[in-house]
């Protein structure tokens, strides 16, 4: 049976020495901003859901039904959107916030100085690839229509991590996935699931 | 003191104790920088405290009970296999291994509570006032937590366990 001194053993040993202050501090700096962003973001977010809402009140009076809404997406933008798949490839969408299921807050993505970023990159040929923040991912992927594509993760490498972001990446890149473009920012929304927001990072 | 200069110079203890805390480094990476954020944001205010350090350190006690609190799952406790050691290296190592990967398991609360008894050394009045409870329920939280651990107490440990119903 342990005893109080294994305990203590057990606790120091589950200490890990700190990533370098300036790396780590410099990633504040970087997270600080996403913050204040968010801040500004969630008035934004809030009158355009008010917006899309009378929307759909207007097409459901008139007895239609809307071809394709993207302002149900909790981050429809004001401005216009772009869906044209040729926009998606060539560039390095680095996840930036995730809108979990039935959030209405996005959630940012933390700057780790320590892991590589969660990117994500199209090939133009049917593939995609990157990060999820814990394993390295790659899949297929299917354009289905504008501003709707098929994603499906056909590999990734092993890393056991139960964190809510990865899992969350993984479970809305497989399946028919939402999309649209808007000031270099990629949502990507599962129907009755969570949203995706990558920013573009480089262009190759 | 500017905050850069304090949190330089604490970044070090204060993240070995979060990932104490945590029990995972990614963890207690979001758990440090959203309370350094925090206290930045702050620090007109908290780098004239008297107790600075211990008001960071509830910062990150509280940034980590918080952390995504709707996601976070409880894991299943299975029952410890019984060990008969032998007071060897090998063994105490396994009981280790075994104490640690049962710590994970442990609701946060009661982690919480576990890491600063027996970790940071404070007594039930300071955790409780670091966790924001009466010093009785974080007695309950180490009672419980000790028994999935499966710790024995020895006679001088100052651990009063609540009496059995």
């Amino acid at each position: 049976m342990p005893t109080v001194d294994d305990l203590r053993a057990a606790l120091v040993a589950c200490e890990q020495p700190p990533p370098p202050a300036g790396e780590f501090l410099a990633a504040m700096d970087d997270r600080t901003p996403a913050r204040a962003r968010r801040r500004i973001l969630l008035p934004v977010l809030v009158a355009a859901c008010v917006a899309a809402i009378a929307a759909l009140g207007v097409v459901l009076a008139r007895g239609g039904a809307p071809h394709h809404a993207p302002a149900a997406n909790p981050t429809t933008p004001a401005s216009p959107t772009v869906t044209n798949p040729a926009r998606l490839v060539g560039v390095d969408w680095r996840l930036v916030a995730v809108i979990p299921t039935g959030a209405t807050q996005p959630v940012p993505v933390p700057a780790r100085p320590t892991r590589p970023d969660p990117v994500l990159r199209f090939d133009g040929k049917g593939h995609f690839g990157g990060q999820d923040t814990c394993n390295g991912i790659g899949g297929q992927v299917t354009i289905v229509g504008a501003g709707t594509i098929d994603v499906h993760i056909t590999a990734s490498t092993l890393i056991g991590c139960r964190a809510v972001i990865p899992t969350t990446v993984d479970a809305t890149l497989n399946g028919r996935v939402a999309w649209f473009i808007q000031d270099n920012r990629l949502s990507l929304h599962k129907p009755g699931g969570a949203t995706l927001v990558y920013q573009a990072e480089t262009s190759r | 003191l500017t905050f850069e200069a304090y949190a330089e110079a604490h970044l070090g203890p204060l993240f070995r104790f979060a990932t104490v805390l945590a029990g995972e480094r990614g963890l207690a990476e979001d758990v440090v920088m959203e309370a350094l954020i925090r206290v930045r944001a702050q620090w007109e205010r908290i780098g004239g405290l008297d107790q600075r350090d211990a008001y960071v350190r509830r910062m990150v006690v509280n940034e980590y009970l918080s952390w995504r609190r709707k996601w976070s799952r409880l894991v299943p406790v299975a029952e410890p296999a019984e060990r008969t050691g032998q007071g060897n290296l090998a063994d105490e190592h396994a009981v280790r291994e075994e104490l640690v990967a049962q710590l994970r398991r442990l609701p946060r609360r009661q982690r919480a509570a576990v890491v600063l008894r027996f970790y940071e050394d404070l007594d039930d009045a300071e955790i409780a006032e670091m966790l924001g409870c009466r010093a009785v329920t974080v007695r309950g939280y180490i009672s419980r937590a000790l028994r999935t651990l499966r710790v024995e107490l020895m006679p001088s440990e100052p651990v009063r366990l609540p009496r059995e119903p």
